[in-house]
């Protein structure tokens, strides 16, 4: 719009031009002395005026001698300059400290003034973006901004981060996440969302955000509020996130900017296994080892290891081992390896960390800008290449992007832009931690020697295997590294996004603007995987592209007047959107008849194919805004839009598919109306009141049968058809957000102390969701209009510059937020909860995320909570065979947590001294929980640290001799007693052979009485997590709270004269580090507080595959021409 | 400059957009997922029913026959031997009954109701198929868990409002319900006339409605078996039924209700965890030469090469394969004693868990150390016995044949056939008729008659399925050089074996006729397997102490341990819609509910299972 205005400023200039009588030249400076191009010089009181040329030169033809000239430019203090008869007027512009005339792009990409906005809002600039060197943009804006949530997931190199914008606006959906929109095309920004409770790896080829350059933004806006958003419809309700591009305007000349980075990722810590006990069962299930004289195992003896006949003698051997970790004490004896060679009892405290590699990034980007007074053009191209801290794991992307814009005649502008990205995503697998925590990887395990291509290959090319006589037939985890090496799964995707605009002056106060564009996004995967049978049989072939498209055809009026104090704008907009998704995959089946020949032709048996067109969806849009401004202390900014949704039309033609939702949100700075105190540099008060419509996903109200069918013998063929088993309700609403939202920001002593608050308060109704319904009655789900979610929160932001001088200044931001997202008016049907994530009683984790009337959203119940008796002491579980005790279970589903946090916030400190600057940024969680597969499973079977407990005298184990008439005299130091109480009646079997009643004791009082001998640690610990039995504990579900050192980067502007010496203008060196470690982490086993599988908003309270802590590390070099 | 006009013709043409983007119609198409249809041939719809009637495959073997039914019946032990753990359940598989099967059974039932009276008299047959496709795969759940929606089940789409709220039916209803809608069908497929004909649409019978006749007639004998020790008069009568019925019974191999799903079904993709099969029932097919022994199990690794391999190394043989082994003078294998290949390779493992951890049987359960060799530097570990053979479960996995360290490689490979599996048979007919018989239903033939070629059925559906599915061996053991060696070792049906075999005393039902029906019918189910937990449960074999198949006792330190006679019910939750019902059913049936302590499942028995022996207690009069 600046642009619009400034164009317009400039005709109404030449026009003026004609008639002037004297004429003045002169130069516009900063405080450098370098001239500022684009400043709006005006004569003041009239219309007359012009801008600057790219070396800040101007002239301009007054009225008189004694006009007063007014020099504005965005960011700096507006000056104003009595002519006073000169011909020559040179002006040197300050940066405006209090900034009063801040300028950020909003919604459809319109650069308003912060003051004038009646919502809160971020943006950051893109250099901040591109210095920290992430794939995904989303990372990048980690502790950025007060209300915005972002965690990394599981995903890995390319994978993506879930990122949520003031909670959760859709309960049907797991995808919560705001939209991205790239100089006003909307990207979708979708989740990861692999099962925790079935899928070890994430799989995670991240979402279309990874092909978006950080290296042409200009800025990122951060729109949380629906007032912020609403012109974006239905797609917004989210948020969204603004990225405008970089464009020529404002080059003088031609600008070239080469910028190289070079990084790399390190693993530098794990979490914490235990690297003292080999492995060994559970004491009571102990049937190998040494025999007493009765010739009988000792069966409680948990350092008893497992012997095995290696030429004619018995001798500690890994070959035919059990897996769990609850063995002897590593002693150095010597032991037969994996192999069959002789070597050490001994643990590799490193073997985790040597399973990863050093993951190397480089970005080169190069970009050329140019600008005259007819037009400017930005032509960029950026190279990253990088590979990922696990084996074999690559990403490469190419981004071109094109923009310009020319003045085709006095009043119109074209304006065309194209973004053309292609990216090569290899092998996001994710689950070799898993290997250790849970996997065939032992402590024992040496993975420099195993991790071996002449180890996990065998001479046939398949993995080793006893069958076929194959030396390293007995090292675990073979076919892991086998895969890792010699598999391929390759995602090629290519977006490409023109954008063409024409802008047409209609009069002095109007303009109209039509503007096409499009998201061309398409992705081939290709997957390879080699056999890994005799001579390399089996193996496996796919190619699969997809097609998804998006186009946008938009017109816009957008109209000025100013009367006296009253400053009025109106845009009026009509919009069509439309998209389509398609997709085709063809693979082999059965095989490939020739091994690690990859091509369709080569399969065993015939291939399978598919391909559908599926997700077309249409929405058209009228929408209008007005503003009006007064006296610049009041704003009032008032929009409306109507949305036609294809998605909510069923097929017979009806349905609400048309809704209108306006907005109101208003801005007083009340320092221009009153006069307060010089210590308040500027005051504002904003309040708004935004509605938000939303759809559904295309096809999901329209319900039919599939049809089907099947090979029979000879070539013949049969058909099915199949009945859908959805309950559509005929009359489904749309989703209506409905948002107030009061700030106050607040700037004193000079702008050096600063402070920002938000409280908002929206509720989101007539929720599209299914219930599900129980399957018996011929439905599986019902979908129809479910509830209610109401977001409510608190956003604080408070900057700070505690020191200023001339050469050195200390900025600091501190960002505090918290959201509570409450569900209410659930229909009945949907019963006590809705189940989100998850499932309270089964699985892996027995816990699942749910809504209830009047509960948060995403609370976490489960049915395995211990069970206690009515004075809360535990109930144990004896185990008479075993001869020891644990606790029950209590298949009664209650609340135990939830998914998201309590408070989040960041702070951020930026340092400059003369041209070095030194910025750090730490982030923080509190609150929300986490369930590990890695900690529990880990610790039942003995690999973790948290299974050291009692395990010998050391960790608090109880050393005693046993009275068992079987095992009498024998002693065992890893004993403990269990905090709890035997249910009533229950009956033990007592050292001295007799049956006894202990019911309502405590353990110790048992213990003390002689009715029974400690439990076993080993016992103890994997009844409490095993899969079976496990109850919640301290050791797996835990409330996540950290505080991440998230980045320190330093930069250097090499002196001018210095960078001159190369004919550069600027030379600027930085070096970032990110995510160095956590000052703070809650979770036992050192277990990474940022691994949650996936980036739904429902299920990212589950850990599947442990995920290291890697630091990245990059040296950039950026020199302008 | 533009004139002022021009801004009202952008007005214009906004409006324009908005009115011409916004036709309904134009809308509905695009929301109209163009993979779907709105009207669905019931001939197909039926043909998905009949798919659904063998679900959640994976799981059930897996789960509920490898993990529960096999060791807790003594068929098998769970992997590796069983554990003083192998009584407590876990998760189990169910059929998945409602989400595919009920909505199609009940679609196709009510747009037939709806039809025009005559369209509709030609549909009679195809919406009696309905019954059994759904009876059959929901007894079996029964069999488990006890109460279920049945009578009221997939109605929501047909009730106004919804019936949301399906109540569960006890055994009781569900067997009087059951009995009805059987006795309608089959009463509809036997007389019905001019009746849409859905052809190889039905992949089971080809179209023939009589033999779906048939095969309501066996399900009403399932029903009846459950109400044994029930009601035993009404069990009879219905057993007196079907052998007088009009429709005939299942009575030959063509009769047999073998599920297919078209060439490319092949079972689970997934392995399942496979245990020893138990010693005892291993001994009892050996002993008698009963051929079911090479259908129903996988030989063992010691063939001729690997006994010779073992001979080289100088290894001791396992004690129960060495008494088998000819050593020649140069100390050489020389061949095999009585009864010899495909025999000698049959092995069991004892079932207890105390014997799992007992040193004394450490050449089952600790075979890794005990047979493993070397030669030419390279090292292989064998299996001397023998494990469920996984081809009835899936066919579409590599078999390595084994052969000497070093040895060549010989695989079974590619081809996968695709997968049968028996849902019902004559064999089972014929066998349920020997019991009712020999309790005194009044039956044409003799319990003998049935119990004889029940049996011959039973070894004849046995050796199909193994040569269908591709078992390993089937053909001959390609590991001996010598052909008549490899012939010697197939594992197929031989002429004459059936006749030899009912020669034995196990099949002479003038003594304990009961208990050698039971044990027949237990040995037959071993290819239906969620029927062999319910024959051991209402027949109390395998009998302690039994002369033929002896039970054996389950201990674990000593003490004697509970066996689960049923699965776990989940706790209702209240996030169900139908927790009140789901509550009042287990309410009335008195179960403790989520808890997999085996004394629970054990004590709190099924409605069928109340009045049924204990385990091992042998049969009731």
């Amino acid at each position: 719009m600046r642009k619009i205005l400034l164009t317009l400023t400039m005709c109404f200039a030449l026009i003026a031009g004609a008639m002037a009588q004297h004429a003045v030249t002169g130069t516009v400076t900063d405080a450098e002395g370098v001239g500022i191009p684009g400043a709006t010089v005006i004569e003041k009181g009239t219309a007359n005026g012009t801008i600057s040329n790219v070396d800040g030169n101007f002239s301009l033809n007054v009225s008189s001698g004694n006009s007063v000239l007014v020099f504005s430019f965005v960011g700096m203090s507006t000056i104003e300059e009595p002519l006073n008869n000169r011909s020559s007027v040179n002006v040197t512009m300050t940066i405006d400290a209090i900034g009063l005339d801040e300028v950020v792009v909003t919604a459809l990409g319109i650069k308003r003034e912060t003051k004038q906005l009646g919502y809160a809002m971020t943006e950051v600039s893109g250099e901040d973006i591109a210095r920290v060197n992430t794939v995904n943009p989303v990372q990048a804006l980690q502790g950025k901004s007060a209300g915005v949530s972002i965690g990394a997931s599981d995903g890995g190199l390319f994978g993506n981060s879930k990122i949520q914008v003031r909670g959760v606006s859709v309960l049907n959906s797991d995808n919560n996440q705001p939209i991205f929109v790239i100089d006003g095309v909307i990207v979708e920004n979708t989740i990861s969302n692999a099962s925790a409770d079935w899928s070890s790896s994430s799989n995670d080829f991240g979402n279309i955000l990874k092909n978006l350059n950080p290296d042409d933004y200009e800025s990122v806006s951060v729109l949380k509020g629906a007032a912020a958003t609403a012109l974006y419809g239905s797609r917004g309700i989210n948020g969204a996130i603004v990225i405008k591009n970089k464009d020529g305007q404002g080059q003088r000349g031609i600008g070239v900017k080469v910028t190289q980075t070079v990084g790399v990722d390190h693993v530098y810590s794990v979490p914490d296994m235990q690297y003292e006990f080999g492995m060994g069962t559970i004491a009571g299930y102990v049937g190998y080892g040494e025999r007493d004289q009765n010739g009988n195992y000792y069966r409680w003896d948990a350092n008893q290891i497992y012997l095995r006949d290696v030429d004619g003698t018995m001798m500690p051997s890994k070959i035919g081992s059990t897996t769990l970790g609850w063995g002897p004490r590593f002693d150095g004896r010597a032991i037969q390896d994996y192999d069959g060679t002789i070597g050490v009892y001994e643990s590799y405290p490193n073997n985790m960390l040597d399973a990863y590699e050093l993951g190397v990034s480089s970005n080169t980007a190069l970009a050329l800008s140019g600008a005259n007074e007819n037009g400017s053009f930005y032509l960029s191209n950026s190279y990253n290449t990088r590979s990922g801290v696990m084996p074999t794991n690559e990403f490469e992307r190419n981004s071109l992007l094109f923009k310009g814009s020319y003045n085709l005649a006095k009043w119109l502008t074209a304006e065309a832009s194209v973004s053309f990205t292609t990216s090569r995503s290899q092998n996001p697998w994710n689950d070799l931690a898993e290997m250790f925590s849970t996997g065939s990887w032992r402590n024992w395990y040496d993975t420099s020697k195993w991790k071996k291509r002449e180890v996990f290959q065998a001479s046939h090319g398949g993995t080793p295997n006893a069958n076929y006589g194959d030396d390293f037939a007995y090292v675990p985890g073979n076919g892991t590294w086998f895969s890792y090496n010699l598999n391929s799964a390759v995602r090629n995707e290519q977006v490409t996004r023109p954008i063409v605009s024409l802008t047409a002056r209609v009069t002095d106060w109007m303009s109209l603007t039509a503007e096409a564009s499009m998201n061309h996004y398409t992705t081939l995967y290709e997957e390879k995987s080699l056999g890994q049978g005799y001579a390399m049989d089996g193996g496996y072939y796919q190619l699969r592209n997809d097609r998804d498209i998006s186009r946008t055809g938009k017109l816009m009026a957008n109209m000025t007047k100013t009367w006296g104090d009253l400053s009025a704008n109106l845009i009026l907009g009509g919009e069509i959107w439309d998209q389509e998704k398609e997709y085709t995959r063809t693979n082999t089946d059965g095989g490939l008849i020739v091994p690690g020949k990859f091509y369709m032709a080569n399969s065993k048996r015939t291939l399978q194919t598919n391909a559908e067109i599926f997700g077309t969806k249409q929405i058209n849009s009228l929408y209008y805004l007005a503003s009006l401004g007064w006296k610049n202390q009041l704003y009032l900014d008032i929009t409306g839009r109507n949305d036609w949704s294809s998605a909510l039309v069923y097929s017979d033609g009806t349905g609400n598919y048309s809704y209108f939702y306006p907005s109101v949100s208003a801005s007083w700075i009340f320092t221009e109306t009153f006069d307060l105190p010089a210590a308040f540099s500027f005051g504002k008060l904003r309040a708004s009141w935004a509605q938000v419509g939303n759809d559904t996903n295309p096809y999901a109200i329209n319900q039919g049968y599939e049809i089907g069918s099947v090979e029979l013998d000879g070539g013949q063929f049969i058909y099915q058809n199949t009945k859908s088993t959805t309950l559509v309700d005929p009359a489904i609403k749309p989703e209506l957000k409905n948002s107030f939202e009061v700030g106050l920001d607040v700037r004193m002593f000079n702008n050096r102390l600063g402070l920002d608050i938000a409280i908002y308060d929206e509720s989101i109704t007539n929720q599209i969701g299914d219930i599900p319904i129980p399957a018996a009655t011929g439905y599986n789900r019902m979908l129809t209009n479910i509830g209610t979610l109401t977001n409510s929160g608190f956003e604080l932001s408070l900057r700070g510059t505690p020191v200023k001088t001339r050469n050195f200044e200390w900025n600091s931001t501190f960002n505090y937020w918290d959201n509570t997202t409450m569900i209410s008016d659930l229909r009945e049907e949907v019963g006590e909860y809705k189940s989100l994530a998850g499932t309270p009683d089964y699985g892996n984790y027995r816990i699942g995320s749910v809504a209830y009337e009047d509960g948060e959203y995403g609370i976490l119940m489960t049915d395995s909570n211990p069970l206690v008796d009515e004075n809360g002491n535990k109930i144990l579980l004896w185990r008479d065979d075993v001869r020891g005790a644990y606790y029950q279970r209590n298949y009664e589903i209650e609340e135990i947590g939830k998914v998201n946090p309590d408070f989040e916030g960041s702070w951020d400190n930026s340092f400059r001294y003369k041209n070095l600057s030194l910025s750090v940024l730490l982030d923080a969680r509190f609150g929300g929980h986490i369930a590990s597969y890695s900690n529990r499973y880990g610790t039942a079977y003995g690999y973790m640290e948290t299974s050291l407990k009692y395990r010998d005298p050391e960790h608090g184990g109880i050393t005693w001799t046993s009275k068992y008439a079987d095992i009498s005299g024998q002693t065992f130091s890893d004993g403990m007693i269990p905090e709890g109480v035997f249910a009533e009646g229950q009956k033990v079997t007592t050292p001295s052979g007799e049956q006894q009643d202990v019911g309502g004791m405590t353990y110790r009082e048992a213990y003390e009485a002689g009715y029974v001998e400690p439990t076993h640690a080993s016992l103890y610990t994997y009844f409490n997590n095993a899969w079976g039995s496990g109850v919640i504990n301290d050791d797996w579900f835990s409330e996540v709270k950290y505080i991440a050192v998230r980045n320190i980067s330093v930069g250097y502007n090499l002196p001018r004269n210095l960078a001159q010496r190369i004919k550069a203008q600027n030379l600027y060196v930085s070096l970032n580090a990110r995510n160095i470690g956590y000052l703070y982490n809650s979770l036992p086993n050192n277990l990474n507080p940022e691994s949650f599988r996936g980036t739904s908003s429902s299920g990212t309270f589950f850990e599947r595959s442990f995920t290291p802590y890697t630091a990245t590390y990059t040296m950039t070099l950026s020199i302008d021409f | 400059m533009i004139k002022m006009k021009t801004t009202f013709k952008i007005f214009f043409a906004l409006i324009f957009i908005a009115a011409w983007g916004c036709d309904s119609d134009k809308f509905a198409e695009l929301n109209t997922n163009p993979s779907t249809l709105t009207e669905p041939d019931l001939r197909y719809s039926v043909t998905k029913a009949i798919e659904q009637m063998y679900n959640d495959f994976y799981t059930v073997w897996f789960y509920n026959n490898f993990q529960y039914v096999f060791p807790w019946t003594q068929t098998t032990t769970t992997q590796g031997g069983n554990t003083a753990d192998f009584n407590r359940m876990g998760p189990h598989g169910g059929q998945n009954l409602y989400s595919a099967l009920f909505p199609q059974t009940m679609d196709v039932r009510m747009r037939i109701d709806a039809m025009p009276d005559e369209e509709k008299a030609t549909y009679q047959a195809l919406r009696a198929l309905t019954y059994p496709i759904q009876i059959a795969p929901a007894m079996s759940v029964s069999d488990d868990i006890g109460s279920i929606v049945y009578t009221e089940a997939g109605l929501a789409p047909y009730t106004n409002p919804p019936l949301l709220t399906p109540v569960l039916d006890n055994q009781e209803t569900l067997y009087n319900t059951w009995l009805n809608e059987l006795d309608e069908a089959i009463s509809i497929l036997t007389s019905a006339e001019n009746q849409l004909a859905i052809g190889n649409q039905d992949v089971i019978f080809g179209g023939d409605y009589g033999k779906w006749a048939k095969y309501c007639n066996l399900l009403k004998l399932k029903i009846a078996a459950r109400l044994v020790n029930k009601d035993r008069a009404r069990a009879l009568q219905i057993a007196q039924e079907v052998a007088n019925s009009p429709a005939g019974y299942m009575d030959a191999l063509g009769d047999d209700f073998v599920y297919k799903r078209g060439i490319k079904f092949y079972g689970s993709e997934n392995g399942m965890w496979i245990g020893y099969a138990g010693k005892n029932l291993v001994d009892f097919l050996f002993e008698n030469r009963d051929p079911r022994l090479r259908f129903i199990f996988e030989k063992n690794h010691f063939n001729g090469e690997v006994v010779q391999a073992f001979l080289d190394a100088d290894r001791e043989l396992p004690p129960y394969v060495a008494p088998y082994v000819q050593v020649d003078d140069n100390g050489n294998f020389a061949g095999w004693n009585e009864p010899g290949e495909p025999w000698v390779r049959y092995h069991g493992a004892p079932v207890s868990p105390d014997k799992t951890q007992d040193p004394a049987y450490d050449r089952y359960f600790n075979q890794g150390s005990y047979n493993r060799i070397s030669a030419n530097g390279v090292e292989k570990t064998y299996a001397a016995t023998s494990l469920y053979s996984e081809k009835l479960t899936r066919t579409f996995y590599n078999y390595t044949y084994p052969t000497r360290p070093g040895g060549r490689v010989i695989e079974l490979k590619d081809n996968d056939p695709p997968l049968n599996v028996i849902l019902g048979s004559s064999a089972e007919t014929n066998l349920y008729l020997a019991e009712f018989k020999q309790l005194g239903a009044n039956l044409p033939k003799s319990a003998e008659e049935y119990f004889s070629w029940g049996v011959e059925l039973s070894i004849r559906r046995a050796d199909a399925l193994a040569r269908n599915n591709e078992m390993p061996y089937y053909n001959g053991d390609p590991v001996y050089l010598d052909a008549d060696d490899a012939n010697a070792a197939a594992t197929k049906l031989r002429d004459d074996e059936i006749t030899a075999l009912l020669e034995n005393s196990v099949f002479d039902l003038s003594t304990d006729p009961l208990e050698k029906i039971y044990i027949q019918q237990f040995i037959n189910f071993m290819n239906t397997p969620n029927d062999v937990w319910t024959t051991v449960r209402r027949s109390g074999i395998p009998k302690k102490g039994s002369a033929y198949l002896p039970w054996e006792n389950f201990t674990s330190s000593g003490s004697e341990m509970p066996v689960p006679r049923r699965y776990v019910v989940g706790t209702p939750t209240e996030d169900d819609i139908n927790y009140a019902n789901k509550l009042a059913a287990v309410q009335e049936q008195g179960f403790t509910t989520g808890d997999p302590s085996p004394a629970i499942l054990n004590a709190e028995r099924l409605w069928f299972d109340k009045e049924n022996p204990n385990y091992g207690a042998g049969p009731k009069q």
